[in-house]
């Protein structure tokens, strides 16, 4: 089912309003055109960061929200926000017992899944059932190097279980997908333009008709899914441009324009380009929520353990990466203690929450009508696979929801029933009724999410 | 190209109390934390019962294609003296699988007579979640793969018919001759489908081809060829292998049809679409019985297309892939570079070509044949007399050399080490017993780095030292008392693959314990480690399941046994070499039958 909400590529154009552009011929996402003054739809970002936080410096403390509740804190660069989030408490991962190393922190995160001996999750992330609710496929994105030993610690994504879905380190490559750059332009002169998509949309039907013939297999139901998901993906030739000066807002700004085009492909990976990489990450994570090129984004600040970020800007100049200073030591096998760290990490997290902070400013800049904001619209949250990295501690996980306006109680740290705000607490809250309750903030209707205890934190809503 | 070297694998308290180390590890806290530990094969434990019966296919309880977990142990493997008892059968797996992006340049590359390398640059990545191996049946086309892979059609389809030769070589007929339009067809299209076009299928390109020679502006017959190779590339009959079946029944289930033969086996010696020959041989019929499968498949391992699957095999196998990842202390390790990396990566890949394509190929050869490649910036980390200029040589070392297969190499040694300066006994240990010879070996338990033994008594100078303190508490001795014995041999090489006599102004303790098949190997050096595992069945028994693996892209099962059982007898044979491993992979039961499909 296809959400007319949702967009086309055509959205994305580069180039300054106004001009003309040479326009790619684009497959059609959705059927009919933009209804700008429709209830703007619900939309889902997840900022998922590793190794856990500096717990004693990241909570506020329970009840009201306040700037000067978060004062002192490492999320104190939320302070602007603060009547306008949520820090639940008292959440454990779920399955509880088996959610006890990085595997099952990045594949259950957003599955709370089962993890598999082959080290996948039993599940679907949240962002793909939210996205496809819109026909859409969820935006997966991952600043930053990538484990290299592990393929699981470099996506949080699963589109199906067992389905792990790579998660894109090269804002460019993802630019370039939003704009449909690459594909053949539509020629200028009319006849051209004619033949061009008449012969694109043939191309298009013998495929079709040649996928149509493969229902006559006898195939297993995983691999029915998979023939028809690509299927699916083959659709017809949108011809309709409009010169709807809505659309004026939903592209880049010449400078990130440019710094786009600047990048050192291939170094997008390289440590000392990580800010660079992920705040351009960011923008892409927020126009596409904009834009409505997808209600769901994944932003994997930084994979998890060996592809983790060595702090080593905007003030910080740490010697070792992330990962091993989450265990308070110098690299990820040894442990040869590192005097400090915790000071470490709370800069870490501070500047990790610092960036979430101009996210949430881009997001709060789009003014989507009836006094709210893209901000209001989306639930955001930030997730971590632990709550204390060193122990790899999974109770009361630092979870921060922020928007979602009209669903949560904003404003608050709650403690979920059950649940205590101790990480070594016995805890009976359960990360698939976050996720639950998220869904069903993000407009998918959720009795219960994954086979966990069943239902919402209704603690948590508005 | 990602593959599995550190893997901070999960801790299954059920699978750490019937672990190979013994003893009991379970911790008080239930609060693991990860070591950086390589692959984990199947982590069954040597005792747990076969799952299948003895004949026919490998049932699964939930019709789900096997995962790791299902693989047989090592001991079971090894248990089977006498193949024919041994099961043998297919597996339920995908009969619908996904061209890897390597496959589809290679194969794109042979079809249309370009160098298409680079056609992939932007398509999204796809993760080896199969232990490092694609999980083949697992691959899938997603929305920007879609968009991707329509832009290459394109991009390739004006290439193919822009150059003179390619495009005469697709044709393949004079273009004013009558009946060329449809020769071309069904010729290019046989090669592209590998298999004969249905006439619905035919008739469809028959109106594209028309629809694009109608344009009115180029050469009409240029522009049709031109829009049909463009949607051939995009039709999943090319992106997918799909095996078809011959109809024809027996004991094991259905036969393969020709084709599926041919494709099966230009996948798995190549990585590639079926040549001419093969394709051929499939509609002569040749490719209906064992024999005839056979021949070509001798074919095809002796043609240096083989080359690119021999060496990708081995690279997943011993994880090269960690080598670019391993950040160096550049304080300790100056000349660790791209450059240098790529010259240790260049040295096994063409060790590896060598050994087993001009070669014997022998899995003895691969781990202790006395020769290596070395280039300027190689030659200087293995301190080798000499000048060497940019261009890698054969070097060729001396009884006495530390040196000697691929265990000794620096992209292996280098890749396998701790992140900045120093080595990792722990990894390398867990890396052979895991990777090398499948043994089960759990993750720490819980708190294990947190948890100090009582201070040394004497300083810790060494990295061997300081593990061996490390680990000396007698709840880490039940796995430590295997891992560590064979992480230390390797001490006489660095952090990048340096050999060296001391460490930090102490001499070099390199001596070490390797113990299998019953039998304790004493150890000195990382060639030891090599010469005891080249002749060791369970090495070999673990070769062959990775190469099962690799080459199926899916889990072994106990369908595969006889199979698994043949290789491994094959491999403790000296001159049974790769060629000879893929030949008996292609004789296999589940190699000409389709496989059982899931629920």
């Amino acid at each position: 089912m296809r959400d007319p909400k949702f967009l086309s590529r055509r959205s994305f154009l580069r180039g300054t309003a106004g001009a003309t552009l040479a326009l790619p011929l684009l497959e059609s996402i959705g059927s009919g055109p933009l209804l700008a003054q429709e209830t703007p739809a619900r939309r889902f970002l997840c900022f998922h960061c590793s190794s856990g936080v500096e717990v004693d410096r990241f909570r506020p403390p329970l009840g009201a929200l306040s700037a000067t509740s978060l004062s002192g804190l490492s999320i104190e660069p939320l302070a602007p926000y603060a009547g306008r989030m949520l820090v639940p408490r008292g959440i454990h991962g779920y399955p509880v017992g088996t959610w006890t190393g990085h595997v099952q922190g990045t594949g259950q995160a957003l599955t709370a899944a089962a993890i598999s001996s082959g080290e996948l999750a039993q599940g679907t992330s949240i962002d793909h059932i939210i996205a496809r609710q819109a026909g859409r496929e969820p935006l997966v994105l991952k600043p930053g190097g990538r484990d290299l030993g592990v393929a699981m610690f470099n996506s949080i994504s699963y589109s199906a279980p067992g389905q792990i879905v790579a998660a894109e380190s090269d804002p460019f490559r993802v630019y370039r997908a939003m704009v449909g750059m690459g594909a053949t332009a539509t020629p200028g002169n009319r006849d051209q333009a004619s033949y061009a998509i008449r012969r694109r949309q043939s191309v298009i039907d013998l495929v079709r008709g040649e996928f149509q013939e493969l229902q006559s297999l006898r195939l297993s139901r995983a691999d029915r899914q998979k023939i028809d998901r690509h299927a699916s993906l083959v659709r017809d030739i949108e011809v309709q441009m409009t010169s709807n000066p809505d659309l004026v807002g939903c592209s880049l700004d010449p400078a990130t324009v440019a710094q786009l085009d600047g990048l050192d492909r291939a170094q997008v990976e390289a440590n000392e380009n990580f800010p660079a990489s992920a705040r351009l990450h960011g923008q892409l994570a927020v126009l596409a929520l904009a834009c409505r090129y997808t209600p769901a984004v994944v932003l994997q600040w930084g994979a998890a353990v060996a592809g983790s970020p060595m702090y080593r800007w905007d003030g910080m100049m740490h010697s070792y990466r992330h990962h091993p200073l989450s265990h308070g030591t110098t690299d990820d096998f040894n442990a040869v203690e590192v005097t400090g760290y915790k000071d470490r990490l709370a800069e870490i997290d501070r500047w990790n929450v610092g960036e979430l902070k101009k996210l949430l400013d881009l997001m709060d800049g789009y003014d989507e009508g009836g006094g709210r904001t893209l901000l209001d619209n989306t639930v955001t949250l930030y997730s971590n696979e632990f709550s204390h990295g060193q122990g790899h501690t999974t109770g009361d996980l630092p979870y921060m929801i922020i928007g979602g306006a009209g669903y949560f109680k904003l404003g608050q740290s709650v403690v979920v029933q059950g649940g205590k705000a101790d990480i070594a607490g016995e805890t009976q809250g359960t990360s698939n009724k976050l996720l639950a309750t998220v869904l069903n903030a993000a407009g998918v209707p959720t009795a219960a999410f994954s086979d966990g205890p069943p239902g919402e934190f209704d603690e948590l809503k508005a | 190209m990602r593959s599995t070297a550190r893997r901070l694998a999960s801790l299954v308290p059920l699978l750490v109390a019937a672990s190979g180390c013994g003893s009991d590890l379970s911790g008080a806290s239930g609060r693991p934390f990860e070591v950086a530990s390589p692959n984990s094969m199947s982590t069954t434990p040597a005792d747990m019962p076969s799952t299948a019966s003895t004949a026919g296919s490998s049932e699964d309880s939930t019709g789900a294609e096997a995962g790791l977990e299902s693989s047989p142990s090592i001991s079971r493997v090894l248990n089977i003296q006498d193949p024919v008892a041994a099961p043998d059968g297919v597996s339920v797996t995908s009969r619908i699988r996904r061209l890897t992006q390597d496959e589809y340049v290679r194969t794109v590359s042979a079809l249309l007579g370009i160098d298409a390398r680079g056609a992939t640059a932007e398509f999204p990545a796809e993760l080896s979640t199969l232990d490092g191996y694609f999980a083949l049946g697992a691959l899938g086309v997603g929305e920007r793969l879609q968009a991707e892979l329509r832009v290459s059609a394109e991009g390739l389809a004006a290439r193919a018919v822009a150059d003179p030769t390619s495009y005469a070589g697709v044709v393949g007929c004079d273009a004013t001759a009558p009946g060329c339009r449809d020769q071309f067809l069904r010729t290019f299209g046989r090669s592209a489908y590998r298999r004969p076009l249905t006439d619905t299928e035919l008739q469809r390109l028959q109106n594209l081809f028309d629809t694009g020679a109608s344009s009115g502006s180029g050469d009409p017959f240029r522009e049709g060829v031109q829009v049909v190779i463009e949607a051939m590339l995009q039709s999943p009959n090319f992106w997918y292998r799909i095996d078809r079946g011959s109809g024809v029944l027996d004991e094991a289930g259905e036969r393969v049809s020709g084709y599926d033969a041919a494709t099966r086996l230009s996948y798995l010696i190549w990585g590639r679409g079926p040549d001419r020959r093969l394709l051929d041989a499939a509609e002569s019929g040749a490719l209906s019985s064992e024999e005839g499968i056979v021949a070509e498949a001798r074919r095809l391992v002796l043609d240096p297309a083989a080359r690119d699957r021999v060496t990708d095999f081995h690279a997943r196998w011993l994880a090269l892939d960690a080598l670019p990842g391993a950040t160096k202390d550049l304080n300790v390790f100056p000349e660790y570079s791209p450059e240098l990396i790529a010259s240790m990566r260049g040295e096994v890949e063409r060790f590896v070509e060598d050994a087993t394509l001009n070669g014997d190929g022998a899995l003895i050869t691969l781990l202790t044949a006395p020769y290596g490649f070395a280039d300027a910036r190689l030659a200087a980390v293995y301190d080798l007399p000499g000048s060497f200029g940019d261009e890698a040589v054969r070097v060729d070392f001396e009884s006495d050399s530390p040196r000697g297969g691929l265990l000794t190499q620096a992209g292996f040694l280098a890749g396998h080490s701790s992140s900045n300066d120093r080595t990792s006994p722990i990894l390398r240990g867990v890396f052979v017993l895991r990777r090398l010879l499948c043994q089960p070996i759990p993750d720490p338990p819980p708190n294990a780095q947190a948890t100090e033994p009582p201070p040394a008594a004497e300083p810790l100078v060494t990295t061997r030292d300081y593990y061996t303190w490390k680990t000396s508490m007698a709840a880490c001795q039940g796995c430590h008392s295997m891992i560590n014995p064979v992480g230390f041999a390797f001490e006489d090489f660095d952090g990048i693959g340096r050999h060296r006599e001391a460490e930090a102004g102490e001499p070099i303790d390199a001596s070490g314990e390797l113990r299998i098949s019953g039998r304790e190997f004493p150890l000195q050096g990382g060639k030891d480690v090599a010469r005891a595992l080249a002749t060791s069945p369970e090495a070999q028994a673990c070769y062959a399941r990775n190469w099962l693996r690799y080459a199926w892209g899916r889990a072994d099962t106990e369908a595969d046994l006889r199979t698994l059982t043949r290789l491994r007898q094959g491999l403790a044979d000296p001159s049974y070499g790769v060629r000879d491993v893929l030949l008996e992979i292609a004789q296999s039961t589940a190699f000409s039958h389709l496989s059982k499909v899931a629920e």
